[in-house]
C-alpha cells in the first residue's frame, strides 16, 4: 500500500518532467526566424477549372535554412469531343499532390547552397487530363495494349547564390528531373512516357540606384524527346515616388526547329499606407505554337492571351495577407487537320483567376 | 532572334552603378523585390498551364504529356 502510495506520488512528478522536456524539445525544435505562407489560387472558365492550394513553412537557424511545402491542385473538366469525329462528353474529375523539402546553408563572403527536393503525383496541368481522355476513348478496346496513365516525378535542385554588395545579388540553381507521363498512343504503342529534364538557370539582381532596380533571367532546359529550350527574361522595378512604383517586365523564349514565344507586361503599385498597397499590372503574351514530337499531334496551335489585374497587400506587424482578381483571356489559331480531335481543347477561353495568401512571420 | 538581344541591355546598364546602404529601405519594399513569395507575391501561377513559353514564379515543372510538356 505504502509502496503504491510512493508510485501515486511520483506520476505528477514524471508527468511534470515530460511535460518539460515536451515543452523543451517544442521550443528547440521551433526556434530561429520562421514563417508559414498559407496561398489558394484559381484559374476558373466556363468548362474548365483549376484550383491549387497551399501550405509552406520555413525555419531560418543562424546559417541553416530549413523549408516545406505541401500543395494540392484540383481540377475540373466538362470533356467535350469534336463532334465530328465522335466520342462522348464526359466530366474529369482529377488532382495533383505535390510535397517539398529544402535545407540551404550559408557559407563564408554571403555565399547560400541549398538543395531542394520535390516529389509530385497526379497530372500537372489541364490539358494532359484532356489529351488523356481522348487517347483513352479512342485507344481502351480489347487487345489494344491500352493502359490507364499515372503521372508522377521528382525532382532534385541545387542552387548557389551570392550576394556580392548591397543591391546585387547572383545565383545559379541546377535542376534535374523525371516526369513519367500520360504517354501519347497510336494504334498499337504509347509513345516515351518517361521524361528526364535537365535545367540550369541565371538569375542576376541589381539595383542601380535607390530607385531603380532591376532582375535578369536566363534558363536552358534539356528535356527528353526535344531540343533544347532558351529563355530570357528581364524585370525592371521604378520608384516613381515614395509610393508609387513602376514594374515592367519583358521576356521570350525559343526552341528549335520553330518555337519562340515573346512576353511583356507592366505594373503600378502604390502604397496607400504603411498597411495597405493596391497594385494594377496587364500583361501580353504570345507564341508560335508547340512542337510535336510524340508522333501524334496534340500540340497546341499559335496562341495569344493577354491578363489584367487588380491585387491588395495588407501587411500588419508579422502578417500579411494579399488578395488579387484578374481577367485572363486566351485566343488560339485555328487546330491544324491533324490535330481538329483537340478543337474544343484549343479554344478561345475567357478566364478569371483568383489568389488569396497568407504569411505569418515569427 | 535579334529582338531577343535587346533584353541583354539590363546586362550593360548596372555594370557600372553601386548603391549604398542608405538606399537598402526603398529598394527592399516589397513593390521593388522581384524573389517576393507567399502574400507578397502578387501572380497567379496557373497561368502557366496554358502559357508554355513563359517563366512563371511558383510553379511546378513535368507531369504533362508527350506532346505538351
Amino acid at each position: 500500500m505504502k509502496s503504491h502510495t510512493i508510485l501515486l506520488s511520483l506520476l505528477p512528478i514524471s508527468s511534470s518532467l515530460a511535460e518539460d522536456d515536451d515543452t523543451s524539445f517544442r521550443k528547440h525544435l521551433f526556434t530561429g526566424l520562421q514563417n508559414i505562407d498559407v496561398e489558394y489560387e484559381g484559374l476558373f472558365s466556363s468548362n474548365l477549372d483549376v484550383q491549387r492550394g497551399s501550405f509552406s513553412y520555413q525555419q531560418e537557424r543562424e546559417k541553416w535554412t530549413f523549408a516545406l511545402s505541401y500543395f494540392q491542385t484540383k481540377y475540373g473538366l466538362e470533356y467535350e469531343p469534336f463532334a465530328p469525329l465522335g466520342g462522348s462528353d464526359n466530366r474529369l474529375d482529377e488532382s495533383n499532390h505535390q510535397g517539398s523539402l529544402s535545407i540551404g546553408y550559408t557559407l563564408q563572403n554571403d555565399i547560400e547552397t541549398s538543395v531542394s527536393i520535390t516529389s509530385y503525383d497526379g497530372f500537372s496541368d489541364y490539358r494532359s487530363i484532356w489529351i488523356a481522355e481522348y487517347y483513352r476513348q479512342t485507344f481502351n478496346f480489347p487487345g489494344s495494349g491500352y493502359f490507364a496513365p499515372d503521372p508522377e516525378g521528382f525532382s532534385i535542385t541545387n542552387r548557389w547564390g551570392w550576394d556580392s554588395q548591397i543591391g546585387t545579388s547572383l545565383s545559379i540553381d541546377l535542376s534535374y528531373s523525371e516526369d513519367t507521363i500520360a504517354p501519347g498512343w497510336t494504334f498499337g504503342s504509347p509513345a516515351n512516357d518517361l521524361l528526364k529534364n535537365r535545367i540550369v538557370s541565371i538569375r542576376w539582381e541589381q539595383a542601380i540606384n535607390s530607385s531603380l532596380k532591376t532582375e535578369t533571367s536566363f534558363s536552358y532546359s534539356d528535356i527528353t524527346d526535344r531540343e533544347p529550350r532558351l529563355n530570357l527574361q528581364s524585370s525592371w522595378n521604378f520608384a516613381l515616388t515614395n509610393e508609387i512604383t513602376l514594374g515592367a517586365q519583358l521576356g521570350g523564349s525559343r526552341e528549335e526547329s520553330d518555337f519562340d514565344s515573346l512576353y511583356g507586361g507592366l505594373s503600378l503599385t502604390y502604397e496607400v499606407n504603411e498597411y495597405l498597397s493596391l497594385k494594377l499590372n496587364g500583361r501580353l503574351y504570345t507564341d508560335s505554337g508547340e512542337i510535336e514530337t510524340s508522333g501524334f499531334n496534340s500540340a497546341a496551335p499559335e496562341i495569344n492571351t493577354a491578363e489584367i489585374g487588380i491585387s491588395a497587400l495588407i501587411e500588419h506587424g508579422d502578417h500579411a495577407f494579399q488578395l488579387g482578381i484578374s481577367s485572363f483571356i486566351n485566343k488560339y489559331k485555328d487546330t491544324a487537320p491533324d490535330n481538329e480531335f483537340f478543337t474544343n481543347l484549343y479554344k478561345n477561353r475567357d478566364w478569371i483567376t483568383v489568389r488569396a495568401a497568407y504569411t505569418f512571420e515569427f | 532572334m535579334a529582338r531577343y538581344f535587346l533584353l541583354l541591355i539590363p546586362l550593360l546598364v548596372p555594370a557600372c552603378q553601386s548603391v549604398s546602404i542608405a538606399d537598402q529601405a526603398q529598394l527592399s519594399k516589397p513593390a521593388m523585390s522581384f524573389d517576393n513569395s507567399g502574400a507578397r507575391l502578387q501572380e497567379c501561377g496557373l497561368t502557366s498551364q496554358v502559357e508554355k513559353g513563359r517563366t512563371v514564379t511558383g510553379t511546378s515543372s513535368g507531369g504533362g504529356c508527350a506532346s505538351c510538356h
